[in-house]
């Protein structure tokens, strides 16, 4: 190559660099005003805790919406395989809302459709964001980090609705808790299983298998009355059938759960769906004697599979 | 199959170490080959056609997608470096290596490959292949994962060596640069290899065999990042060293700026691994302020890339307006668009201008809130390592194939069909995927087998996940292409004589008054120790903090 060659190759490449380097500040510069001016909405880390004692913690005993304040809202969720609680929030347009998320077993994502909240959720970590709904409408929520077999049917939904709207369904919403409140059993059926296994105790076919109808199958097989406490306490994994449909993914232990508290979900889920007119309610002594014995989602399965029911 | 293969090449005695590059780059092609053939299920999957369920030796969308994304970005990308990022720095400085230290890398690697192999088939190890705990796989898993970086670090180790050896037999010269730009890389993949290295020794392989009861899964994370993104650099540069050293060359040209070439190389060593945090902008735990540096520095490691692209478009004008091109844009139809071994490499550049512009939104901390963990981010590295780094790997098996095993290519013409093929259908699955994360549709999900209360949950997005099912089967046609071209030039009969047999093009380079910085620039060991000293400050702090900070999780299989 010439010199003269050269010496234009080398002062293009001196515009060029000089062009990258430019460019490339303007790209700091910009990025850092919109997180001076509107970087709220980013997650930031609000304090730590472990799964086992989410229950205990004012922020999570019951997730949901609260209303702080005229126009304030806190709205607390927890993540974990593979469902939201709550999977729906409704909130009025305008509302500035702070969120604070966690996860009770393995990473998940938290991430709303047509904005910018998009927050990784760690065990152990609880974050916060703060975020204005500019837009009436329903915004999917979706798990966006691999979670597990069923990660993509981890959905929710935020619904946004105008003030006067929210004002009526609130209204009616607290109007039915009040109504619903007096059973304690179907308090927690609804805070900690209906996620999954829905509030009618149906389950979604191919991804969470019904309570409803199954329930009383477990109870009236040999051994079923001590597996049930068992189930809750110490999870289960492995492939199972249910009303002819095949399982396969995994229940969380739910240890976090009061004696009292277990008993009266399984009351409830028993009583709520046809129980046997000879049902004796589980005791919370119960439930302390087979928290004794720590058995872990595998060795649940190991003792399902005694049960002998039908179809499997 | 390989063995037959390479017994029945004639192998030629004076390069021994031809023989090794070839397990390594055709061990590392197969991989591809397994894990290719399952991209096209995961594309369909995101334009709602589940076909798992035809697989028999799968049991789930995830564990064939754990094990495409292993196989492709671990195991090929590391066999096929581990091959040529020995053997072209080698065949440069004409040493001679130390040939069973080389061979236990391959072992090492291969035995890595089936122990990971093993796991995942076993359903027992979807975890994908970021595996974050608390997700727990096999140890297994974990084991083969290192040693495929172990067998690669032992390579590094070796050109590091073998550059010394040849600088003391030329103590008074520049490192040439196909070994330079090597040795850097090597470097600079030492380095970054760390935080897997850690994470997987202390933490999850003792945590896997029941040592450990817990991982803290935000210290894990971090440390995965600390390798993640650099291992991106790791597959990158093999390439840059393609289109920088031997690229001129094929296009009649030559490099026209060699000092410039290896200032690109050393921002790299410099800016690739304190980059991490831009993988985490959503994560809680890291302080927002260590984010921004890194996403800084993130913007820094863009300017060797521009740099790359004015030098090495500099160099192929040179070639284009050698061969008759005249004007401002005739060159372009010079350029030899009838190799398939430049035309393939030159459609990887052309993607990665799209892919780097990509990365600089990905590395943008306000951006990324967008498409963080959508269906965007498998749709950029597919056009960045699925295209720029593997399309560029495609073009140097056209000439190295037949340089190592003396058999002619098996056909130019469909050569040159794949790498449109592949190029087409890459840009065509960027399109779709990109446009989905724009959209909110998660990244790496079962869509196609959504619970029935689910089912039509994306349907609003319906024409880019089309596009990203049409690119699948496009991708599923240029794979079978490429491995008839690259089987029947190993298993061809026919023999090359002497003189047809391709030359590594090594492209001569302009060093018009540049021997003083080239001098300056060959310090290597000088700019590494900054390279340290700048990942130190970029971490140290939060790192010191996570591992004094730990909460700990037990492990879940929830598959």
């Amino acid at each position: 190559m010439t010199e003269r060659e050269h010496a234009g190759i080398a002062r293009w490449e001196r515009r060029w660099l000089s062009i990258s380097g430019l460019m490339s500040l303007f790209f700091v510069l910009l990025i850092a005003y919109s997180l001076a001016t509107e970087g709220a909405h980013i997650a930031q880390r609000s304090g730590r805790t472990t799964p086992d004692q989410l229950t205990s913690n004012p922020l999570f005993a019951a997730p949901g919406v609260r209303i702080m304040a005229s126009n304030q809202f806190q709205v607390t969720v927890v993540a974990q395989a593979f469902a939201f609680a709550p999977a729906e929030i409704r909130l009025p347009v305008g509302a500035e809302v702070d969120f604070f998320l966690t996860s009770r077993d393995v990473i998940h994502g938290f991430q709303i459709q047509n904005t910018n909240v998009n927050v990784e959720l760690l065990p152990g970590e609880i974050s916060y964001l703060r975020y204005t709904f500019d837009k009436v409408g329903e915004f999917r929520l979706t798990c966006n980090e691999y979670c597990g077999i069923s990660h993509q049917n981890m959905l929710g939904k935020i619904i946004i609705v105008s003030a006067s709207e929210f004002a009526r369904g609130s209204s009616a919403e607290s109007a039915s808790e009040a109504s619903t409140a007096t059973n304690p059993g179907e308090q927690i059926f609804i805070s900690n299983c209906a996620a999954c296994h829905q509030a009618t105790g149906e389950g979604v076919a191919g991804a969470f298998p019904a309570v409803r109808g199954h329930i009383n199958e477990l109870l009236a097989a040999e051994g079923g009355r001590t597996y049930l406490p068992q189930l809750l306490l110490g999870g289960l994994q492995g492939p199972i059938e249910v009303a002819g449909n095949s399982y396969n993914g995994i229940m969380p232990a739910w240890r976090q759960l009061s004696d009292e508290q277990i008993a009266a979900v399984l009351n409830y889920s028993l009583t709520a769906w046809d129980a046997p007119s000879d049902f004796q309610p589980y005791e919370a002594s119960e439930i302390a004697e087979a928290r004794n014995q720590t058995l872990n989602a595998n060795d649940v399965y190991t003792l399902r599979q005694s049960l002998n029911l039908g179809g499997q | 199959m390989v063995t037959t293969v390479v017994s029945r090449s004639e192998v030629a005695l004076a390069n021994p170490e031809k023989r090794v590059t070839l397990w390594f780059i055709m061990t590392g092609l197969i991989a591809l080959l397994v894990g290719g053939l399952l991209g096209p299920f995961q594309a369909l999957n995101y334009a709602g056609i589940n076909l798992y369920q035809y697989l028999p030796f799968l049991q789930s969308y995830y564990q064939g997608l754990t094990l495409h994304g292993v196989l492709n970005a671990i195991v090929f990308t590391t066999f096929f470096i581990n091959g040529i990022m020995f053997y072209l720095p080698v065949r440069e400085m004409n040493v001679k290596p130390n040939m069973a230290w080389m061979w236990a890398s391959y072992i090492v690697a291969t035995l890595g490959l089936v122990i990971a192999g093993v796991a995942i088939l076993s359903n027992t190890s979807n975890v994908l292949y970021t595996f974050y705990p608390p997700l727990q796989g096999s140890w297994g898993f974990y084991l083969g994962a290192a040693l495929i970086v172990v067998s690669s670090l032992m390579v590094g180790f070796e050109v590091v060596r073998l550059r010394e050896v040849w600088k003391r037999q030329h103590p008074d010269e520049a490192t040439p640069i196909v070994t330079f730009m090597s040795v850097t890389t090597w470097l600079m993949w030492g380095l970054a290899s760390l935080g897997l290295v850690v994470s997987v020794v202390f933490f999850l392989l003792p945590w896997s065999l029941g040592w450990r009861s817990g991982v803290d899964p935000l210290l894990a994370r971090t440390l995965f990042w600390f390798t993640g993104h650099p291992i991106v650099y790791f597959w990158l540069l093999p390439a840059y060293i393609s289109w920088y050293a031997f690229l001129p060359k094929q296009a009649g040209g030559e490099l026209v700026s060699d000092s410039l070439a290896r200032l690109a190389f050393l921002l790299f060593l410099l800016f690739s691994t304190p980059v991490g945090f831009h993988h985490q902008f959503t994560d809680p735990g890291i302080p927002a302020a260590w984010k921004m540096i890194h996403s800084l520095l993130t913007m820094f490691v863009g300017i060797p890339s521009l740099l790359t692209a004015f030098t090495v478009g500099a160099s192929l004008e040179l070639g284009g307006k050698r061969r008759g091109g005249k004007g401002a844009l005739g060159w372009v139809d010079k350029l030899p668009w009838k190799d398939a071994s430049f035309v393939a490499q030159i459609l990887a550049m052309i993607s990665f201008i799209f892919g780097g512009a990509g990365g600089i939104v990905n590395a943008s901390f306000n951006l990324n809130m967008l498409i963080h963990n959508t269906a965007w981010v498998p749709g950029h590295f597919h056009i960045t390592v699925g295209t720029a780094v593997t399309q560029t790997f495609f073009g140097m098996t056209f000439w190295l194939v037949p340089h190592l095993t003396r058999k002619p290519l098996f056909s130019n013409r469909l050569a040159l069909w794949t790498s449109w093929l592949w190029f087409v259908g890459m840009m065509t699955f960027a399109l779709g995927m990109h446009w989905q994360g724009i959209l909110g549709v998660p990244r790496r999900a079962h869509i196609s087998n959504l619970a029935e209360n689910l089912a039509g949950t994306y349907n609003d997005v319906l024409v880019p996940r089309i596009l990203t099912g049409v690119s699948g089967v496009i991708l599923l046609v240029a794979l079978i292409i490429y491995f008839i071209v690259l089987f029947g030039t190993i298993f061809s009969s026919k023999h090359l004589e002497d003189k047809d047999v391709p030359e590594i093009p090594f492209s001569s380079t302009v060093k018009l008054r540049s021997e003083g910085i080239i001098k300056v620039l060959d310090n290597i060991y000088a700019w590494f120790a900054i390279a340290v000293l700048l990942v130190i400050v970029a971490y140290l702090p939060t790192l010191i903090d996570m591992f004094s900070n730990q909460v700990l999780s037990p492990g879940f299989r929830l598959w």
